[in-house]
């Protein structure tokens, strides 16, 4: 203890002067004797450094004294140090090529440096070499390449990262870090890809941990964790930028063009500060969803019956339509006519008991499509003591616009989130916090839109509709083409058409109202602030094994004013907090094995207290530790969201109401009632079907819904990874075990009586009731499995091959809880594949990628469907015009156009060609 | 690749070879099966409403739409074949005889009330079919016709021994229905008989005789009703026929006919003060009824009384042969109240027998544009007799001054022998259907629906009313094609529960939105 204490002080107190001397030199590839841009040199035993520019040179000042040692780290090469002796010395270093992958350093997967070999876990990295390869039209969309990796492609500015299946767009089991930070929308708790992220320029790496890794991450940490690390000001320098532009072409949307730019600017002012500041702006046209087709339930665990448009009754809902909702039996509506004297006595009986659905709005009439994303990105870095001390001060902004689908499809517009960060680190620990706060402008519910535009003069649609109806019958038509006759004229004389500025007013007046029961807005402004810290014992004890305690606090402010959360009264907050350890050591000769153990502990405010351990070996064989095996076992934890927690929601159908213990006294949106009543004294709504059907009590049973406590997963995990020859190899797989899955639970509750006695009977009868969905666990017993395989090897000397196989199944008894919709959404077998040069002559550089998955079916509250094999294409070629510092790339996403889409209801997904230039990456 | 790691390769290729489950969803449709019945040579046997006859006509839409054909397509799907009918020329309806018409075309809605279209009949009766037809519905027919020799014989169908329909597709001029249906074989037939052996008489008014006790049909008069046991007799006799080559088939019964438009739908309080033509004249009708009324006091009927609100509809005047007839004492106290003679005898020939309607009384559908109009007839009658102009169209108004004659006008008395011979028809009818095992189709508990709750079938609630109701066409009697093609699906269902067929749970009944409600004035 007193040792801490003593080193503490140093750090804090200590200043002491060194002499200044600058370092130069230029680094050149062995092979190709081209010089090689982006190498980290740096001062062995102190975080100073910096990166080779574009030229491959590099230059910094340095206040150590001679002698020391510069060692010279890129990815791809191997590593290589040399002594300083002289004072301003200039010095060229040849680096030679790697053919193995295992010196990769990973920081995420033990949250300290280590070498992909010794990763306790599997990892999959991606770095600046992997951008500038990447024929995707942005970075991000190229983690899909990697090994385990799937991507939904929710909007053009907006894919969602996922691992180890149950994908979903709103993934509220994967985490997303950049620079530490959690990237998740404090209200919607699932991270909006990279619409609130990093600009390509400032990426300096790419980790993804596939599978639970809560021991270290905490909550969330679930399905997996997506770490992105930006460029440190002091090591990279300079400006960059980049200019793409190209065209979108989909079938629905047809050719679009779209522009993305992006500058960085980062300069070190002396040894002691430095800053930068990243800005990138993309804009296109989104992928049209236009899909007019029913999707109709027929069961848990089965594809939806689909309906192409206007078959099968008057009641079409059209998954992209809108507003098609609104549906009533004419017969009804003929009876109020008659009653007021509108259509002749008796006439009803002419108007048959048929379900009609106004004609509903395409879903690009409720939006522009307009796709933007903008990113900001400034940090001011200071090293009070010019060594890896370190205070950085960070804002991050995201801007934009795009379509994210949920329980309906949802136009975020103007949707802003910054975080704010001040952090102190060394090389032994952090202290850092941040603040995440959004505000989602002008987002709306576009299903909502539709229907309450609908809603406003359904009426009078109706009314007419009944009144054509009948003329039509009665001039001797069959019911459907009176039907049809009733449809044109009533959408004729009633339907605003879009376009028109009647249309557009009522448009806008629906979109700025926040009450779901008129408008479809979101208000949102909740802000979410995290204090978390980590202390690296490993130099205090001498290295003899690696040691570290950290701790996190979290508080979320929720904030929508009443219209998201039951926050009428003002902002709810609550506060969640964890603690962990991690001991790693490494055994026997060269250090072969690696043994690790992790735990973290954390609480919630409002569950018990939660354990989450790790154990992992991993052993290293062959003469150059060439074939690395690794077991582990990790344990996963997901909170309930903030809207499973405190929702308050008048959704039109049901009433959706969180199950926080806060939340069960709060009056509920347009009801009497309160929470503790739903949860306690309700009726399962299959119990009241089953009565309704059959009028015996005996049927009606009342339900004590449980409330939503968190989900969990235990993972075990084997792997191996390298060399077979030449051709390197990573090989693992995996094994879930679920419990507790957070599930949705319909009920019904008597608003004046109760369950206990005949009082909530006759509120059944009399229709005093109100329907919730509410917020608990399912009981059902879920496995997950697969095996990921990845090849890489290069042959011919230039060309590198890469082939991945991701297989993945699931394991779920359905009759565990019948009701229970499992959501793997993941296809059995994957395959992805890359052949590619990063100089096939001089300067010049391609990459083909090609990912096949099979079919796999997808399920979701808004649809289920059984989507088809597809076969996806990329390819670019570029150019480096080394004059210039300038690399030409052209490439294009899903060449050919086979057009696929992640979910029934998004829109597909079509093909993208572009061309960029690059300047100074 | 070194050897040991083939493991690797093996595991690939295991992976590969995994099965896809199957998603397919389940097929869900039942598939249809006529379980024992026999749907080869379907024969329809029957009156007008197995011969499609709506909108007070037989013609081709309708024809096709027709329960029988409705059916024969079905069962078209397991087992049936072609069912043939007697088509019309066109559709317009009405029959020639002779170039001469007989029967008048259809009606349509012309936007406040059945009206006829404005074209005239071209099917011509001498121009005779080669039959038979599996469609052997004869509009018109009685059950002891069917049996009758020469109900097809085009020379007697002006004096009313033939039937037109049947005369235009007899096999032979002295041929009988029920002949014609057994030359055919049939191995499935349906049966809707006996209506008209009430209808008649009760669409006249009670115009007819009830015949009950007169056990020998070739006496009775078109508008009679025919005795329970002949009908009892030649309804079993039709049936054991039919089925005697083993045939199956479906009998409906008799619906209460006293509910069905044709009796519902004129008001008995037609005379709305408002009407201009009708309201200015009260003041006067009232004091000229006054002195009837005071006449009809002292006599002790003042239930006799005519009187003529100024503020709410009045019933009509009615003749009710069931009172007794007080013409000579009414002449006597109107000429002791002072009253010339003529006039006297004029009002006491009058408004001998006579009363205003209650809600008791059913007045048919075509007094529904006679009342409150002049009757040439008796106004010529009075003038003959020395009757001022003036006075005798004052005396000659149709259901005001002129009581409505007893062929407009079921009395309750009427509609009593009416009930009383369906119900021993449908008592017999139900027992020979039982007898002979085959389907049976209560349209007497339908009807009884229809006319009170309404009927609620294929997503309709249908009533009885006309023109809106859904089921009855524009004559008050018979069905729109929506209601043949309920009749239909009754019938399938009924079929369902005798023979074991599926129709209903295969989702094979009628769509009855198909079919129309209303026929186009012309198309």
């Amino acid at each position: 203890m007193k040792k801490i204490i003593f080193t503490l002080l140093t750090l804090f107190t200590g200043i002491i002067l060194f002499a200044q001397s600058t370092v130069s030199g230029v680094v050149i590839d062995s092979n190709t004797e081209e010089p090689i841009p982006g190498v980290n040199v740096k001062v062995i035993g102190k975080s100073l450094g910096t990166a080779t520019d574009f030229d491959g040179k590099f230059s910094f000042k340095v206040s150590q004294d001679i002698p020391f040692t510069l060692e010279f780290t890129y990815v791809g090469y191997i590593r290589q140090t040399i002594e300083i002796t002289k004072n301003d010395e200039y010095v060229t270093i040849v680096l030679d090529e790697s053919h193995t992958s295992l010196d990769e350093v990973v920081v995420s997967a033990s949250r300290t440096p280590e070498s992909v070999r010794e990763s306790p876990v599997t990892i999959e990295r991606m770095d600046v070499r992997g951008i500038k390869k990447s024929a995707s039209a942005s970075f991000y969309n190229s983690l899909e390449n990697l090994k385990g990796v799937d991507v939904n492609t929710n909007s053009l500015t907006f894919n969602s990262i996922n691992t180890r299946g149950f994908a979903t767009f709103s993934n509220t089991r994967f985490v997303q870090l950049i620079d530490g930070m959690d990237n998740a929308s404090p209200a919607l708790n699932f991270v909006l890809g990279n619409l609130v992220g990093i600009s390509e320029l400032d990426v300096q790496s790419v980790e993804i941990i596939p599978g639970a890794s809560s021991a270290l991450y905490g909550a969330n940490a679930f399905n997996g964790i997506l770490f992105m690390t930006s460029k440190n000001p002091f090591e990279h320098q300079g400006v960059s930028a980049y200019f793409k532009t190209g065209l979108t072409v989909q079938e629905s949307a047809g050719d679009n063009n779209y522009y993305d730019l992006g500058i960085r600017i980062a300069h070190a002012f002396g040894d002691k500060f430095a800053a930068k500041a990243s800005f990138s702006y993309m804009k296109g046209t989104d992928w049209y969803a236009d899909d007019t087709s029913e999707y109709k339930f027929v069961g848990v665990g089965r594809p939806d019956e689909i309906l192409p448009y206007r078959t099968g009754g008057y009641d079409h809902n059209g998954i992209n339509i809108y507003g098609d909702e609104v549906a009533t039996d004419i017969n009804g509506v003929a009876k109020s006519l008659e009653a007021l004297g509108l259509i002749p006595g008796g006439a009803s009986a002419l108007v048959p008991h048929d379900v009609v659905g106004r004609t509903g709005y395409l879903e690009q009439d409720l939006t522009d499509y307009n796709a933007e994303s903008a990113k900001l990105d400034v940090s001011l870095n200071y090293r009070p003591f010019a060594d890896d001390l370190e205070i950085i001060y960070n804002y991050r902004a995201g801007f934009g616009s795009t379509i994210y689908q949920g329980t309906n499809r949802y136009q975020l517009k103007d949707f802003t989130m910054t975080q704010n960060k001040l952090e102190v680190k060394n090389n032994n620990f952090f202290v850092r916090g941040y603040m995440t706060t959004e505000d989602a402008g002008d987002s709306y519910d576009m299903v909502f839109t539709g229907v309450n535009m609908n809603m406003v003069d359904a009426e009078e649609w109706f009314g007419t509709y009944v009144g054509a109806y009948l003329q039509a019958i009665m001039g001797g038509a069959t019911s459907d083409q009176a039907h049809q006759g009733a449809r044109v004229y009533s959408d004729a004389t009633i339907t605003l058409q879009p376009g028109t500025p009647e249309f557009e007013q009522r448009f806008k007046e629906v979109t700025s109202n926040p009450d779901l029961a008129s408008g479809s807005k979101f208000v949102d402004n909740t802000k979410m602030y995290v204090a978390e810290g980590n202390y690296n014992f490993a130099s205090l004890i001498n290295d003899f094994m690696d040691l570290q305690v950290g701790g996190s606090f979290r508080k979320y402010s929720l904030n929508s004013d009443g219209t998201i959360f039951t926050d009428y009264d003002g902002p709810i907050n609550y506060k969640e907090y964890g603690a962990y350890a991690q001991a790693s050591k490494k055994f026997f000769e060269e250090e072969r094995l690696k043994l690790t153990a992790s735990i973290r502990y954390d609480k919630n405010e409002f569950f018990d207290g939660n354990f989450s351990p790790r154990l992992s070996i991993v052993y290293s064989a062959g003469d150059t530790k060439n074939h690395n095996f690794r077991a582990s076992y990790q344990t996963g934890f997901r909170n309930p969201t903030t809207q499973d927690l405190f929702i308050g929601l008048n959704a039109g159908r049901a009433i959706l109401v969180g199950a926080s213990p806060d939340n069960l006294d709060r009056i509920l949106p347009g009801t009497t009632l309160t929470g503790r009543k739903v949860y306690n004294d309700s009726y399962s709504v299959n119990s009241v079907i089953a009565f309704s059907q059959s009028g015996n009590l005996a049927d009606l049973v009342p339900t004590v819904t449980g409330l939503v406590t968190p989900e969990k997963v235990q993972a075990f995990d084997l792997g191996y990874r390298g060399f077979l020859g030449k051709v390197s190899v990573d090989i693992n797989g995996y094994y879930n075990s679920y419990d507790n899955f957070i599930s949705n639970s319909v009920v019904i509750t008597p608003i004046d009586g109760t369950t206990s006695d005949m009082s909530g009977v006759m509120d059944l009868v009399n229709g005093n009731t109100k329907t919730f969905q509410t917020y608990t666990n399912s009981k059902a017993a879920i496995a997950s499995y697969g095996v990921n395989i990845g090849l890489n090897t290069r042959v011919f000397e230039k060309f590198d091959l890469g082939f991945i196989y991701q297989w993945a199944d699931l394991d779920f008894d359905q009759e565990s809880d019948p009701d229970f919709q499992a959501g793997f959404n993941t296809p059995k077998n994957q395959i992805k594949a890359s052949i590619g040069s990063a100089n096939l002559f001089e300067n010049f550089g391609f990459n083909v990628s090609y990912r096949w998955r099979d079919e796999f079916l997808r399920e979701a509250t808004i649809a289920n469907e059984l989507l088809p094999a597809t076969s996806v294409f990329d390819a670019q070629v570029n150019y480096t015009v080394p004059k210039i510092k300038s690399m030409f790339k052209i490439g294009a996403s899903n060449i050919g156009g086979n057009e696929y889409r992640s979910a029934p209801g998004s829109g597909y997904v079509g093909s993208m060609y572009y061309i960029s230039w690059v300047i100074n990456q | 690749m070194n050897i040991k790691y083939i493991w690797l390769l093996l595991i690939f290729i295991g992976f590969i070879a995994c099965e896809d489950e199957d998603y397919t969803i389940p097929d869900n449709t039942v598939e249809l099966v006529p379980g024992s019945a026999d749907f080869s040579n379907f024969v329809a046997v029957g009156n007008s409403l197995a011969a499609g006859f709506t909108d007070g006509a037989l013609f081709q839409a309708g024809q096709i739409n027709s329960t029988p054909n409705i059916l024969a397509q079905k069962m078209a799907l397991i087992g049936g074949g072609e069912f043939s009918q007697p088509y019309t020329n066109d559709n317009i309806g009405g029959l020639l005889l002779g170039g001469t018409k007989i029967q008048d075309q259809r009606l349509y809605f012309d936007g406040s009330g059945p009206a006829y279209i404005d074209e005239e009949p071209t099917t011509e009766v001498s121009n005779v079919l080669a039959g038979p037809y599996n469609n052997m519905g004869v509009p018109g027919a009685k059950g002891f016709h069917l049996l009758a020799n020469g109900y097809g014989n085009v020379a007697g169908v002006a004096g009313g021994q033939a039937n037109p329909y049947f005369a235009r597709m007899a096999s032979s001029p002295n041929a009988s229905v029920m002949e014609d249906v057994m030359a055919q074989n049939p191995t499935f037939f349906t049966l809707v008989i006996g209506e008209n052996d009430v209808l008649s008489y009760a669409a006249s008014g009670g115009d007819g005789i009830n015949q009950a006790g007169n056990f020998d049909p070739t006496t009775y008069g078109p508008n009679d009703i025919t005795d329970p046991n002949v009908f009892a007799q030649v309804f079993g006799g039709l049936v054991s026929t039919l089925t005697s080559g083993g045939a199956q088939g479906v009998i409906a019964n008799i619906p209460d006919v006293t509910t069905i438009p044709y009796f519902t739908t004129v008001p008995y309080k037609p005379l709305d003060p408002t009407n201009p033509d009708f309201g200015p004249q009260i003041p006067t009708l009232n004091a000229m009824f006054g002195q009837l009324n005071q006449a009809y006091a002292f006599l002790g009927v003042s239930e006799r009384s005519i009187v003529f609100s100024q503020t709410a509809a009045s019933a009509v005047v009615i003749h009710d042969e069931s009172l007794a007839d007080i013409s000579a004492q009414l002449n006597q106290v109107l000429i002791g109240a002072g009253l010339d003679p003529l006039t006297a005898g004029l009002l006491s020939n009058q408004f001998g027998q006579s009363r205003q309607a209650t809600s008791d009384d059913l007045l048919v559908l075509p007094s529904m544009n006679m009342i409150g109009t002049l009757n040439n007839e008796y106004f010529n009658q009075l003038v003959s007799l020395g009757v001022p102009q003036e006075t005798a169209g004052q005396l000659s108004i149709n259901g005001i001054t002129y009581p409505m004659r007893d062929k407009w006008v079921l009395l309750p008395s009427e509609q009593q022998e009416v009930i009383t011979a369906i119900n021993l028809f449908n008592a017999n009818i139900k027992m020979i259907a039982d007898n002979a095992g085959l389907a049976f189709v209560d349209a007497n508990a339908l009807m009884a629906e229809l006319a009170t709750t309404g009927l609620s079938r294929g997503g309709y609630d249908f009533t009885s009313s006309l023109v809106l109701g859904g089921a009855f066409s524009l004559d008050g009697v018979h069905l729109t094609a929506r209601g043949y093609a309920m009749m239909a699906n009754e019938m399938l269902e009924a079929i369902d529960a005798t023979y074991g067929s599926n129709f209903k749970a295969a989702g094979e009944l009628n769509d009855l939105g198909e079919f129309p409600a209303f026929y186009p004035k012309s198309f």
